[in-house]
């Protein structure tokens, strides 16, 4: 019996087809075969479909299969994820072996979309996709770095040089202002069918996950594409499927990884002796007189940082259950010193299927395991703006054996601190425990197998434990000896998913025409709590200002909502695809709260007509155009439309008389506040030459966003604070991207590719709601503001005067309407942003016999950054200490205090740059030990190598005019990878 | 088979609960905040009308408003000068020389708009229809209404700043909250507004010298009257001297009188000072901020630890040579005012930014009377005690006799000469009715009385708003060190009599307008 059971389990097919070939064995022939790969390897799991019937089948462990197919058909179809489908027609044939070919961007890969999959060839909409065979090249550590430059309009943002930090990420040039509060930038990421939301404290979520468990990133670029994810798409979706177990026999995978990570370049200040020459010449007016030390704090508080990582993955299948199962470990300490960050994952993914593959399960279950000690990273600018002439430490024991500014000690908040001390006496860390994972079940019904059900479970649960600690010789916190906070926990978090869309799919041979349909519903419910505790002084007394008010604080968000999709083909050559979703958000008033997000899209595989299709010369050529409405809620906070009344802090209390209260105060809201709606249109034609040599797209769109949401400055006396998240008016991006891919040589031995893309995006605020005809704008901040006719965030600024030597004259701005004051009516609208106009990928990859090498590169163009240095003797004489200056102060000379250079258009610079991003060397031994399967990989690799630009600031990528930056290191890394 | 028909059945059960249940969790998206509370529940109860008054208080009291209002009222005259030049870039106040884009004038602008729109968000929870749709009796009704006109009394204080300092500033109604900008006043139209209000809230205000420590009553708001006429003329262009001494009358009438020792005016105890003081903010050293009177008390350049209670000087703020020679010697062997730290301290400021160029001042100090420190209940061991008189009753003696010197009707030269020599009485002999330090009627003239203001309240936050009435803060008449960045002193533009409207609420708001800046 167990074994009839087993034999059920493992060979339904076999019983299937036993208990059909009974009653129609006259009018059935049966076909066998192995499907392998290109490596000669069996292919067990591959999907077979008999063409125009409801049959189906799937290869066993040895890559056998045993199809009955009526006589009348003849065209057999094999799938698998990550290699290019085979159509094969028997002719006489009763044995059929079939090849099967990694896909390369092949067209008939089959690729992930919003709920369900989709050939290549068949999209609707502007889609790219990099699968694992395109990163293992170059070893990394970042899931983001993965898809570095390989996708045309689409930006890596590494958002900091910081151990364990993520990047961001920008799709077509972000569709919404992300200033504070306003939403954000960042596309929805899905991984493994589960979107998942930032993490607001702690390194960005991608870096969580195990680089080498990534089968496959989707990015849905137009609003066709990612319409399905409404109210959450306006920037775009990048679907991320990890590797999947395999029914062959056990394959395990082992990679290693060190890297040493240097700092790129130092900002340029002042040297001791050029101090020490400034401060003569400032005389009695230095706050502190130069000492005699010559200190490089930049030398002091960098250093060359070690990371190692392993990665051990094991895939294969248990009796019929297929398993892919892994665990990594990684330690990196930071270039700025004690900074340092540990993560430990695993992660589980079993792919089951019962029923005879009617009913077919994946598990994914990821856990990790953080731990970091965070360096201040105000450090960085302390070590700029701190006396070079004074050493680092003294003989004095008091403050810890550091020189510090002890005449301020009754309120070192008035002082800069020694940045060796805020890095070496602060002892900052936290621990997070995550897991995340869900089950999705896909299940064909056993009367229909045409309708599918599919749905998808899924959480995602952390918590944290921080703690802070100084000792009471740390001078910063001498006032209160020391300090110490340990939050156990500090954070836990609780996000729940649950999905469940049901698929239809028919094939009208009547009329060449087939269609598929998926309705569904979502639900997710964000809860996160925060908890707050009382802080300590070093020998434990309780510091009583700082017992919190409330023990802890909820914030939650939830969205509900409802997505249908129509796709329909005609003849194999015009598709149409259309799809609506329902969404509401409980961040937005209940007037509000519900925005219905449809899309269209039309393909024709121009390919497919008879005058294309026997071409050699065109491989592929597809026309799409589409339309679509997405949302954007991400990033906004959680009650902002409800007016409330915050408790202030217990030691914020008031007295009158002999009472004491504790004090209220109401918090700025918008009742009115309401969806950010994008309306994309745009239309794409994709291309191949040469049997796919030369592949390519060109996209052309436009994209209108209504309703823009920014937080602005209001007048005082409207609200409670002086700026409000409003919705504000409508912005457009406009723009042309370009991407070519040429595989200049391939040969046995030889193999050549490049590519490269090009974005050119213009944006524009179109409309403003909320303002006045004689008003400039509505401004995010003291230089930026949002006009219509430019750019979002445009610098409004004064013209500099200079002198005849082209030195800036000091405070001296441009009178432009000549009524002898300098004031806002002299300022111009500059129409220089911070956002590129153009953006530039190029990378290319070399093989010959055993050795690899490649590059890649990438350049923004276009873009603005505000960069002002600390440049005034000021610094020296005017405050309460005397700070260090930048050497740009030799350029400008300033010296009072000044009202308008925070202003000047003197410190706008072009950032634009050219970067080259990384090189490698690879060598594969292949197999190491003969008569076993074992081979070895090996590389080593640059990051960061270079970048190539006028900008005088710390990064002209990253920047944004922050001076507290962690400066992106370049990395040396040398990898191994293991494999049997 | 009976396994796979189990199998089937159970599948089909479960995909057709799978797809019944599609419940829609629509009733999770409506949430609320876990700590916050809405209107209803703050204004439910009396206490809570309470609470949410003093909060209102507590909000300027402990923001960076008293520290930048006496920055601009002080760094602009011969008072003071700063080392420091803090609050982004104040050099401009003692050079008389900001513009429209100075940081520096933005948070005085900003804190009292910013009272004033919570003072209106109050007024709009406490109209007749709002109690009464919450249900209060008629005695809680009486209550609140009181609480309401000290709110309305702040909001009133806050617009005097703002006249006083920016001329025609925004004026924010209740029913502009949440829904329009505000509009410009011009500033005679903002003089009869504040009149009328002060007026309007006076019989519900409590009696004088009933209400608790900190609250205003009847007298807080006749003192911001007779200050507001005094100074009427620099605002509406009229004279209102005779209300000025209208209403100094009324404070002197209601039974207050000079505390025996002027060094007891600016202790760590002089909630004491009930005889004197009228309205005042009060700090208790177990709340942080660092822009209280601990600012006064710390930022006097050179003063030990011993003197000031605290742990030691800033070194931040001292004084041109022009006010220790308004005194008779720079010290106090005769008049006791003249609190002078001298030590290490050169009488002439050389530099701006050197703190021991320019005497400094022992006023502010965070001891009791008997000279001893007060026990810090802190983690921090810098925060005071020292509550700050908004309004004393010298300056009620001051106001009266410069109103009859400019011909006001209602007083007398000789009630004004005995008041003057009261303040004198006990600024020699720790007793006001000590004829040590008299002056006769001859010596009393409109010169003399902006001098003896000088001696009696230099570093309250005054100075500026009298040389202006005096017409010295800009011109030729007068000038002390580094007036208008000379050594020597120079003139500046008249417009430096005003200060401008900064151009981020300019930018905003499109009803401002500005001129000659």
């Amino acid at each position: 019996m167990a074994i009839m059971m087993a034999v059920m389990l493992c060979a339904p097919n076999f019983m299937g087809i036993s208990a059909l070939s009974a009653q129609q064995q006259s009018n059935q022939k049966k076909i066998t075969g192995t499907v392998k790969d290109e490596q000669g390897v069996p292919m067990p799991g591959v999907n077979i479909k008999v063409i125009g019937t409801k049959q189906v089948g799937i290869t066993d462990v040895d890559g056998k299969y045993s199809i009955s197919l009526p006589i009348d058909k003849s065209l057999l179809e094999f799938t698998f994820i990550g290699y290019d489908s085979q159509s094969i027609s028997l002719q006489e044939k009763s044995i059929l072996n079939v090849l099967l070919v990694p896909s390369d961007k092949g067209l008939n890969e089959v690729v992930v979309i919003g709920y369900g999959t989709r050939k290549a060839k068949d999209l609707t909409g502007n889609i790219s996709s990099v699968s694992a065979r395109d990163f293992e090249k170059a070893p990394v550590t970042n899931a983001e770095a993965l898809i570095a430059n390989k996708i045309s309009g689409v930006q890596v943002l590494p958002s900091s040089g910081k151990p364990g930090a993520g990047s961001s990420f920008m799709i077509q040039g972000g569709a919404s202002l992300a200033v504070d509060g306003a939403g954000t930038n960042d596309p929805l990421i899905v991984i493994d069918g589960l979107p998942i939301e930032g993490w607001n404290n702690g390194p960005g979520m991608l870096s969580q996950l195990n680089p080498n468990d990534i089968e496959n990133f989707t990015v849905l670029k137009d609003a066709s594409a990612s319409a399905i994810y409404g109210s959450r798409a306006s920037n775009g979706v990048i679907l991320i499927t990890t590797k999947k177990g395999n029914k062959g026999k056990m394959k395990i995978d082992f990679t290693s990884n060190l890297r040493l990570s240097t700092l790129r370049d130092k900002t340029p200040v002042l040297t001791a002796d050029e101090y020490r020459a400034l401060s003569t010449e400032m005389g009695s007016k230095m706050k502190i007189a130069p000492g005699t030390a010559n200190t490089d704090w930049q030398n002091e508080i960098f250093q060359n940082a070690f990371a190692h990582d392993y990665n051990l993955s094991v895939s294969g299948s248990i009796k019929s259950l297929p398993y892919r199962v892994s665990g990594a470990y990684t330690n990196q300490d930071g270039i700025l010193r004690t900074g340092n960050y540990e993560r430990a994952t695993a992660s589980i993914n079993l792919n089951p299927t019962f029923l005879k593959d009617q009913l077919k399960i994946n598990v994914n279950l990821k856990g990790s395991y953080e731990n970091e000690r965070k360096a201040d990273d105000k450090a960085i600018w302390a070590a700029f703006a701190f006396d070079p002439t004074q050493p680092v430490h003294v003989d004095d024991q008091t403050y810890g054996g550091y020189y510090q500014y002890t005449q301020f000690a009754s309120n070192p908040a008035l002082t800069n601190i020694n940045p060796v001390s805020m890095l070496e006496q602060v002892d900052d860390r936290n621990k997070t425990y995550r897991s995340l994972g869900n089950i999705q079940a896909d299940y064909s019904f056993f009367f229909l197998p045409d309708l599918h059900l599919n749905v998808n479970a899924g959480y995602d649960i952390s918590t944290s434990t921080s703690s802070y600690k100084t000792p009471a010789t740390y001078f910063a916190q001498t006032l209160s000896g020391g300090n110490m906070y340990t939050g156990n926990p500090s954070k836990t978090s609780g996000n729940k998913i649950f999905e469940s869309y049901l698929s239809y799919s028919k094939e009208l041979p009547s009329i060449v025409s087939k269609f598929d349909v998926t309705a569904g519903y979502s639900y997710n419910d964000f809860l996160t709590t925060n908890y707050n505790y009382s802080s300590y002084s070093a020998n434990g007394t309780l510091i009583a200002s700082s017992v919190p008010t409330y023990e802890f604080d909820k914030p939650s968000h939830s969205i509900v909502s409802f997505y249908g999709r129509l796709n329909y083909t005609l003849n194999d050559k015009y598709l149409l695809t259309g799809t609506i979703r329902d969404d509401a958000s409980s961040r937005f008033a209940d007037k509000h709260r519900w925005g219905i997000f449809p899309s269209m899209a039309l393909a024709w595989k121009i390919k497919e007509e008879s005058f294309l299709k026997n071409s050699e010369v065109i491989s592929d050529l597809k026309l799409r155009m589409g339309y679509g409405v997405t949302g954007q809620q991400d990033g906004l906070a959680n009650y902002y439309p409800i007016k409330r009344y915050t408790t202030s802090k217990l030691s914020n209390q008031y007295t009158m008389g002999n009472t004491t209260y504790t004090t209220v105060f109401p918090q700025v809201y918008n009742p009115d506040l309401k969806w950010e709606e994008t309306a994309t249109a745009n239309i794409g034609l994709d291309y191949g030459f040469f049997e796919h040599r030369i592949t390519g797209s060109i996209n052309l769109y436009q994209k209108t966003t209504k309703d823009l949401l920014n937080s602005v400055t209001i007048p005082y006396g409207y609200s409670f604070s002086p700026v409000m998240l409003r919705n504000i008016g409508s912005m457009e991006n406009k723009g042309i991207e370009f991407n070519i891919k040429a595989i200049a040589i391939q040969s046995q031995d030889i193999s050549w590719d490049l590519s490269f893309n090009a974005t050119y995006n213009e944006n524009k605020i179109t409309k403003l709601s909320l303002i006045d005809d004689n008003s400039i704008g509505l401004f995010s901040d003291k230089t930026l503001v949002n006009t219509i006719g430019y750019a979002r965030n445009t610098y409004y600024l004064y013209h500099q005067v200079y002198d005849v030597n082209g030195k800036p004259i000091e405070d001296q701005m441009l009178d432009v309407n000549g009524d002898g004051l300098t004031n806002a009516k002299d300022r111009y609208v500059s129409g220089k942003s911070s956002i590129p106009k153009y953006l530039l990928g190029f990378n290319t990859n070399f093989q010959y016999k055993k050795w690899s090498v490649g590059a890649s590169f990438h350049a923004n163009i276009g873009h603005y950054i505000y960069y002002m240095p600390q440049e005034n003797t000021v610094a020296l004489t005017g405050w309460t200490t005397s700070q260090n200056l930048n050497t740009s102060y030799y350029k400008s000379q300033f010296h009072n205090t000044d009202q308008y250079e925070g202003y000047s258009d003197y410190y706008l610079q072009n950032a634009s740059f050219l970067k080259m991003d990384n090189a490698y060397l690879g060598y594969d031994f292949g197999k190491i030990i003969r008569g076993n399967s074992m081979s070895l990989k090996m590389n080593v690799s640059v990051q960061n190598i270079f970048t190539i630009t006028k900008f005088t600031g710390f990064d002209p990528e990253t920047n944004s005019g922050s001076q507290n930056a962690y400066p992106i290191p370049r990395v040396f890394a040398f990898g191994l990878n293991l494999n049997f | 088979m009976i396994f796979n028909k189990y199998i089937i059945k159970s599948k089909l059960w479960l995909s057709l609960a799978l797809i019944a249940g599609f419940s829609a969790c629509t009733d999770d998206l409506v949430k609320t905040p876990t700590n916050d509370l809405t209107a209803e529940i703050q204004f439910k109860t009396v206490d809570g009308y309470k609470q949410s008054m003093a909060s209102i208080y507590s909000n300027m009291i402990y923001s960076k408003f008293l520290r930048s209002y006496w920055g601009m009222q002080e760094y602009t005259t011969d008072e003071a000068v700063s080392t420091w030049n803090d609050d982004g870039g104040n050099a401009v106040f003692h050079q008389l020389a900001w513009s429209a884009d100075a940081p520096c004038i933005d948070s005085v602008y900003a804190g009292t708009l910013k009272t004033i729109t919570y003072c209106n968000n109050y007024i709009n929870e406490s109209t007749n229809a709002k109690i009464t749709s919450r249900g209060f009796s008629d005695s809680e009704t009486t209550q609140i209404k009181q609480y309401t006109a000290e709110v309305r009394y702040l909001r009133a204080y806050c617009f005097w700043v703002l006249m006083d300092l920016y001329g025609n500033p925004p004026f924010p109604t209740p029913d502009d909250l949440g829904f329009s900008s505000p509009k410009q006043i011009q500033r005679a139209d903002l003089f009869t507004f504040i009149e009328t209000e002060l007026k309007d809230i006076e019989p519900q205000l409590a009696s004088p010298r009933t209400n608790e420590w900190g609250r205003p009553d009847k007298a807080a708001a006749w003192a911001l009257l007779s200050r507001m006429y005094l100074n009427g003329k620099v605002y509406t262009g009229t004279d209102y001297y005779t209300q000025a001494i209208t209403y100094c009358k009324n404070i002197i009438n209601a039974g207050y009188s000079l505390e025996s020792h002027y060094k007891w005016l600016m202790l760590g105890d002089n909630n004491k000072n009930t005889n004197e003081f009228i309205f005042t903010f009060n700090y208790n050293n177990t709340n942080e901020t660092w822009n209280g009177t601990n600012f006064f008390a710390l930022g006097a350049a050179g003063v030990p630890a011993s003197i000031n209670g605290l742990s030691g000087s800033w070194n931040n703020f001292r004084m041109t040579e022009q006010i220790p020679a308004l005194f008779p010697t720079a010290d106090t062997t005769v008049d006791k005012r003249a609190q002078f730290y001298t030590t290490g301290q050169n009488l002439k400021v050389a530099n701006v930014t050197v703190s021991t160029d320019g005497y400094s001042a022992f006023k502010y100090r965070n001891v009791d009377r008997r000279d001893s420190s007060i026990l810090q209940n802190n983690s921090f061991n810098n925060l005071s005690d020292i509550d700050f008189p908004v309004f004393r009753l010298a300056e009620i003696y001051l106001t009266y006799a410069e109103a009859v010197l400019r011909g006001g009707a209602g007083g007398d030269a000789a009630t004004a000469l005995s008041y003057i020599n009261k303040l004198r009485g006990r600024a020699y002999a720790n007793n006001p009715a000590s004829t040590l330090g008299n002056i006769t009627a001859s010596n009393l003239t409109l010169d003399f009385i902006l001098d003896e203001k000088a001696r009696e309240m230099y570093w309250e936050a005054q100075r500026r708003t009298d040389l202006v009435r005096y017409n010295r803060l800009t011109t030729a008449d007068y000038l002390w060190a580094w007036k208008g960045n000379a050594l020597a002193g120079k003139a500046v533009d008249s417009k430096y009599n005003l200060f401008p409207i900064p151009t981020s609420d300019l930018l905003a708001n499109p009803n401002l307008h500005q001129t000659n800046y």
